[in-house]
Formats: C-alpha cells, structure tokens, sequence
C-alpha cells in the first residue's frame, strides 16, 4: 500500500503517453475541425458581405439611373411645354394679324361703299339741279310755274332718298 | 474478525502482478501501472472512436457528443488557469480524464490505482514539475529565483518549503481520499455485500472520485496560475 518503487516512474511515462494520446486523437481533431468550421463561418460571413456590397453598389446605379429618367423626363416635359407655348404664341398672332386684317378689310370696304354711296348721291343730286334748272329755263311760266316746280323738285328728290 | 482484517488489508495490499528479471535486476509491475495501461487504452480507443469520421456539415450525435465534451473540459481547464496558462490546457485535461477513468474503474471491481502512492507520487511530481517550469518559462531563471523572495525575504525558507509541500499535499490527499473511500467500500462490502453498497458506491466511486479529480487538477492549475504571476 504504501510503497515508492520503479512503478512510479512507469506512471509518469504512462501520463506522459495518456497526455500524448488525449492531445493528439482527442484534443487536436476537433480542434481541426473546429477550425474548419469557423474558416468556413468566416467564409460565409465575408462571403455575405461581398455580396452585399454588389447590391448595394447595383442599388446606387439603379437609383442613378432612376434619377437620369426623371431629369429627361423633366427636361423632356419643360421642352415640350416651351414648344407648346411657341406654338400657341404663334397661333395666337397668326390669328390676331388675320382677324385685323379682315377688319381692316371690312373697315375699307365700308369706307368704300360710303364714299361710293356718297358720290352716287352727289351725282344724282346735280343731276336733279340740272334738270330743275333747265325745266324752269324751259318753261318760264311765272311763280305758280316755280312753285310747281318746286314742288315736284322736292317730291322727286323725296322718292329718290 | 480476524479473518476480515486479513481480507481486508489483502485488498489494501498493491500486488506486484509479474516481475520482469532484466539481467540480475527484478523489476516488479505493480497492479497500478497495469490497471493504468487499461485506462490508457480506454481513453485511446474512446478518444478514436469519438473523433473518427469527423465532419463540418451535418454531424453525428457522436461527434456532437465529442465536441461537447472537449470545449466543455478545455473551457472548464482554461477558466481555472486563465488565459495565459492556455498551454497547459490539455496536459491538465489529460490528468483529469486519467485520474476520472482511474477512480471510475473501481466500479469493476478493480482496485483504482490512485490508491497506489506511486500513482498519485508521479502526478504531484508531474504537477510540481509544471508549476515549477511555468514559472521558469514565464519569468526566466532569475525572475523564478527571486519570486522566492517574494513578498518578503523572511519567508523564502519558506517558499522553498512550499515547493515540496504542494506536490506532497497534492499526492497525498488524492490518495488518501481514494483510499479511505476504498477501505470504507470494501469494509461495507464486506459486511453487507447486497443493495446497500449501492448508493455508497455512488458516493465513494462516482462522486468522489470525480471530485477528487476535480481538487487536484484545480489546485494544479492554481498552483500554476500563481507561479506565473509577476
């Protein structure tokens, strides 16, 4: 029970072989494959990441280009209302010169007709005198005559207007 | 009464299983160092059997068991000698699997050979041995002589007491323990050898056993963590 001998220095060089054992076919193989596993866990992780910065980095050119549209669009939108309003300006004074025109037309061929009307009356009107002179040349019948005549000057006249 | 007390020290007594006649030299096996090849063997057909077909994806309940197992000691090694004693990590897990599976084995029936003082002689040397070289290791030769030194120069006579002291505290509290646990077993089998060894088996064997081997490798990793202080 109590004895020292030879034997204790076989149970250090067994210990040293049980340490060895545990290290190496216990300790170390699922530390390896502990280790695989994380390599891969970081793997994975940086992996992921990758990943995600190739996404964010179409997101912005997506969203770049989103943006592109909407300033042609705008751009397309201002052009067209610029050219819409050209457009109406010009309709607007090709309408306005027409209608002038057409007043202006109207308005000088009234003037025309008055001043054709005018001269039509005058005409007629020396006409009458000159055939009123020359009835009463013609008969010379004293102030009954010329009152008659007169008369009928003015009843002609009247017909006449 | 005379008949137990032989019966009883015959079980106490460490056979010397077979000599080895080495030229005019005897050299005798004790019981110990053979039921120590078992546990060796033990560990080492466990420790393959259990790492053997390892995988990175999908794993067995097999390999989840060993892994279990391994992070769980290495952690519960590592968290008692702290983060710079890493290194010793698995020579401590080592010495807490050998001295479980030693005091297990009286389960069989067979004597554990911590109740041999070679055994538990050779790990108190082993564990000295480490203390003693992580403080060399971490502090040079001349920073290990002087921690003698330390706190005080009065007590370095002491210190150096300490020195044979530990690993003899050590040596000698697993053994006894052990042996007082197979001597109150063996006494109970003796007398009653039917169900009520059971729960003390329990007890004795499994509990402390366990427990045992929990002390020494934590006073260990103690012993080691201290010598590596500055």
């Amino acid at each position: 029970m109590l004895r020292l001998d030879i034997n204790l220095v076989f149970t250090i060089i067994n210990l040293l072989i049980i340490y060895f054992i545990v290290a190496k076919f216990l300790i170390k193989p699922i530390k390896n494959i502990l280790a695989k596993r994380q390599e891969e866990i970081d793997k994975q992780y940086a992996d992921a990441r990758t990943a995600e910065d190739k996404a964010l980095e179409l997101k912005q050119q997506y969203e770049d280009s989103v943006k592109g549209i909407a300033d042609e669009k705008a751009a397309a939108v201002n052009e067209a209302r610029a050219k819409a309003g050209q457009e109406y300006d010009r309709i607007v004074a090709d309408a306005k010169a027409e209608a002038d025109k057409l007043v202006d037309n109207a308005r000088k061929l009234a003037r025309q007709e008055q001043e054709k009307s005018v001269k039509q009356a005058q005409e007629q009107i020396a006409d009458l005198v000159v055939e009123a002179a020359a009835r009463v040349v013609a008969s010379g019948q004293g102030s009954t005559a010329d009152r008659e005549l007169y008369n009928q000057f003015l009843a002609k006249t009247g017909e006449q207007q | 009464m005379e008949g137990l007390a032989e019966e009883l020290l015959a079980e106490l007594n460490c056979e010397t299983v077979f000599t080895i006649h080495l030229g005019s030299m005897d050299i005798p096996i004790a019981e110990s160092t053979v039921i120590t090849w078992v546990v060796m063997a033990v560990i080492l057909l466990l420790s393959i059997f259990l790492t053997s077909n390892l995988k990175v994806h999908d794993i067995s309940k097999k390999q989840l068991f060993a892994e279990t197992v391994v992070i769980k000691l290495e952690n519960f090694v590592a968290d008692m000698i702290g983060e710079e004693g890493r290194a010793y990590v698995p020579y401590l897990c080592a010495v807490i699997l050998y001295i479980g599976f030693a005091n297990l084995i009286g389960l069989f029936g067979v004597k554990p050979p911590t109740k041999d003082l070679n055994v538990t002689a050779a790990l108190a040397l082993m564990s000295i041995i480490l203390v003693q070289y992580a403080g060399i290791h971490r502090k040079g030769v001349k920073g290990w002589l002087k921690s003698f030194k330390e706190p005080m120069a009065i007590v370095t006579p002491i210190n150096i007491l300490e020195v044979f002291i530990k690993p003899l505290s050590l040596c000698m509290r697993l053994f006894g323990n052990v042996l007082g646990a197979f001597v109150i077993m063996e006494l109970i089998k003796i007398l009653v050898p039917v169900a009520i060894p059971v729960p003390f088996s329990f007890y004795f064997d499994i509990f402390d056993g366990l427990i045992q081997a929990y002390v020494f490798v934590f006073l260990t990793s103690l012993y080691i963590k201290e010598s590596m202080e500055e």
